[in-house]
């Protein structure tokens, strides 16, 4: 279970003492985003080492944003630290397409690290994986803010400076996009189901 | 924090969106134990190693760095000033003249008092101390007689 806040002024008190160098302060902020950063991070990229690598170099840049020019929090520190976390995975991303990169989700080996969601089986998990693979940019990269860094929908309008209304209608989109994949991938999945292939995910 | 306000999502989709936060979650969950500790020792540094602002005058804050980056501005607009101003006021004052107008200002009979007040001095000894040697042109100068205007002769 990862640690919430209770309040705003819970995070304005733990951004300004991080900011005057409070290295507890500090180890409390990545409590609270560390994971969120890291998976969104690694929706992308799969590869754990690199994730970890890359949410590090976020989180310097947020340590010495904060150390040199300090920072007063008016509620608009999530959509910063996510904005830094997006541009930085923007890069990469364009950098692994550079050096062509299998893009087969189900062949990258950070999937079989994942431990399986309760009532999700790993099999699930994978197929919905490889379904994302499968949608623009754009689309992806509002889910994965959504369910991987656990932004409202408010915060990840303000970062993308989209709407919210036009955010929520390609969300939905992209949801139906999905369901419409998954759903073939099922029709496919069951000759293999029957012969007993996979039998956890018959079950 | 409400990772999946289902509030939000139509009822058909609620299968995929919940899914959808089982992955986000596995994701989360995707590293061992010492993430945290990993992260906070490999970041944590750049907090400390900043401040040159603090070092100087108390908390850092955004005010006072940019209080320091208009000082900064202001001091090179006063210096830049300073030397436009000197050499335009060099190049543009009432009394300043060009070494080739200085020559030019120079009469014919100037020259011809100063060659004449020049050939009047002892020879043997005209340049003792330049002080005495510029009393004696000045000297010579002013109870030099007169010579006779030859500029409308044509010698020039």
């Amino acid at each position: 279970m990862q640690p919430q806040l209770t309040s705003d002024s819970d995070l304005s008190r733990i951004i300004a003492a991080a900011s005057r160098g409070d290295q507890s302060a500090w180890r409390e902020m990545i409590g609270l985003y560390g994971r969120r950063v890291f998976a969104l991070v690694r929706s992308r990229v799969h590869k754990p080492d690199l994730a970890e690598e890359l949410t590090q170099s976020v989180f310097a840049t947020v340590a010495g944003k904060l150390g040199t020019t300090g920072y007063t929090e008016q509620g608009k520190f999530e959509a910063w630290l996510f904005r830094i976390a997006v541009n930085r995975i923007r890069d990469e991303v364009r950098r692994l397409k550079r050096h062509a990169t299998p893009t087969d989700p189900v062949t990258f080996d950070g999937v079989s690290t994942a431990a399986p969601a309760q009532r999700v089986s790993e099999t699930e998990l994978a197929a919905l994986r490889k379904a994302m693979g499968t949608l623009s940019d754009a689309d992806r990269e509002i889910i994965e803010l959504r369910h991987h860094a656990g932004l409202p929908f408010a915060t990840i309008a303000e970062m993308l400076d989209e709407p919210i209304g036009t955010l929520l209608a390609r969300h939905h989109r992209a949801l139906k996009k999905l369901k419409e994949l998954l759903a073939g991938s099922d029709a496919d999945d069951e000759p293999n189901q029957r012969s007993g292939i996979s039998a956890e995910h018959a079950r | 924090m409400n990772t999946t306000d289902l509030n939000q999502i139509p009822d058909d989709l609620r299968v995929i969106d919940a899914r959808l936060a089982a992955l986000g979650q596995a994701d989360r969950d995707a590293t061992d134990g010492q993430f945290e500790d990993r992260l906070t020792r490999a970041t944590s540094g750049m907090l400390s190693s900043a401040p040159a602002l603090r070092l100087v005058g108390g908390e850092s804050s955004p005010r006072r760095a940019a209080w320091m980056g208009f000082a900064r501005y202001a001091a090179a607009a006063v210096i830049l000033l300073s030397f436009g101003s000197a050499i335009y006021l060099a190049n543009t004052g009432p009394t300043k003249r060009t070494p080739i107008e200085d020559i030019a200002a120079i009469s014919l009979d100037d020259l011809i008092n100063s060659t004449a007040a020049l050939e009047s001095l002892d020879a043997s000894d005209p340049f003792t101390t330049l002080l005495s040697d510029l009393d004696t042109i000045d000297q010579a100068l002013r109870t030099q007689p007169s010579i006779p205007d030859t500029s409308t002769t044509g010698s020039m």
